[in-house]
């Protein structure tokens, strides 16, 4: 079951990333004529995607832990910090890897086709 | 030694009967510290021209070499190399990007690249640019001509050796036109750099050491 959440959340990000990244296109193509590579716009996407998933699972974590200290009692809820820390980082690496779509993206736009010249 | 040369550079596209020859076989060469005009009437293949120049369309036939180096045998990633070192587009189209503010648009190029200009030049180019006064402002908050000069700005930071500009005054007033041909002229002179123009507008040749004529993609010199 935990499983299949990690496969949702992952299509989830993916296409979150893959939609800003088509709003973009324009926008990527214009630096890429500038001369600024590809390979560094992907390094950028993947940089912002570990930061905004990193942030994501942090307010996860918080959040989760507030709930459970204003759960009553007769809840029976126990945190395991260890587990808590291992899926954090998997779900850091399906965003990332959910990442990788859009630098396929960014990697094929032409910028002569982008900026319409 | 020409810093630019092409070589029975042709461009078609299409095939078939539906083929255009954007560019028929041009032979063209410019030098250091040259200010050359290209005129023509729409769709005679200026444009096309200029983003084979500029390494952004490969040629169907010939070659093309910046600085001695032959740009038609370079992958992507070596062309967009040269674009970034040698190279100050002005596009047709504005090529600024929409949420950054016109200093940071600048900034950007510090973040993949060394020897851009220094504080005092950036200063003395916002004055002479009449944008010092916009650089917090976003793209989206300027005038047509004003987007123009943020994107003459940007072409300069990088100090390239060769600056492409299509249409760079569509948008502006005569007498900004007239300022920014100066501009032009003035930093080809200075910093010795080739600068090549593409302009509907007969008035400005005045200010060009080399004017070309383009017609149905012949490109023929005036
Ligand atoms: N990607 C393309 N596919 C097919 N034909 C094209 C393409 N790009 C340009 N052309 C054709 O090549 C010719 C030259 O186009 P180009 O854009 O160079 O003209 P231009 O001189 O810059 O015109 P303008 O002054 O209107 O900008 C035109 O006939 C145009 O229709
Ligand atoms: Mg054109």
């Amino acid at each position: 079951m935990i499983y299949f959440l990690f496969v949702i959340s992952a299509v989830i990000v993916a296409i979150f990333l893959y939609v800003l990244t088509v709003q973009k296109i324009s926008m990527f193509g214009v630096m890429k004529a500038q001369g600024i590579s590809g390979g560094y716009l992907s390094r950028s996407v993947i940089a912002q995607t570990f930061l905004l998933a990193a942030v994501g699972v942090l307010v996860g974590f918080i959040l989760t832990l507030i709930t459970g200290a204003f759960l009553p009692s007769a809840v029976p809820v126990a945190f395991d910090i260890v587990t808590m820390c291992i899926y954090g980082l998997i779900l850091i690496v399906v965003a990332i890897m959910g990442a990788v779509f859009s630098v396929l993206t960014i990697v094929r736009i032409d910028p002569l086709k982008a900026i319409g010249g | 030694m020409s810093v630019l040369e092409l070589k029975q550079v042709k461009k078609t596209f299409g095939s078939g009967h539906k083929q255009v020859e954007a560019l028929k076989e041009t032979n063209f060469s410019a030098d250091k510290g040259e200010l050359i005009a290209i005129i023509g009437p729409s769709g005679s293949g200026k444009s096309t021209f200029l983003t084979i120049v500029g390494g952004l369309l490969t040629p169907t036939s010939g070659t093309v070499m910046i600085n001695n180096k032959n740009l038609t045998d370079m992958n992507e990633k070596q062309r967009s190399k040269i674009r970034l070192n040698e190279i100050g587009f002005v596009l047709q189209a504005s090529n600024l990007v929409p949420f950054l503010t016109v200093a940071n648009q600048l900034k950007l190029l510090d973040q993949v690249k060394r020897g851009n200009m220094s504080k005092s030049q950036l200063e003395e180019l916002y004055e002479d640019l009449g944008i010092g006064d916009l650089r917090m402002k976003y793209p989206a908050d300027l005038s047509g001509g004003e987007r123009q000069r943020v994107a003459i700005a940007k072409a300069l930071y990088s100090n390239p050796s060769i600056i492409l500009a299509d249409e760079p005054t569509a948008s502006l007033d005569s007498d900004r036109a007239y300022e920014v041909m100066e501009l032009l002229k003035n930093e080809t002179k200075n910093k010795n750099t080739t600068t090549i123009v593409v302009t509907h507008d007969t008035r400005l040749v005045g200010y060009c050491d080399k004017v070309f004529n383009m017609t149905d993609g012949v490109l023929k010199q005036v």
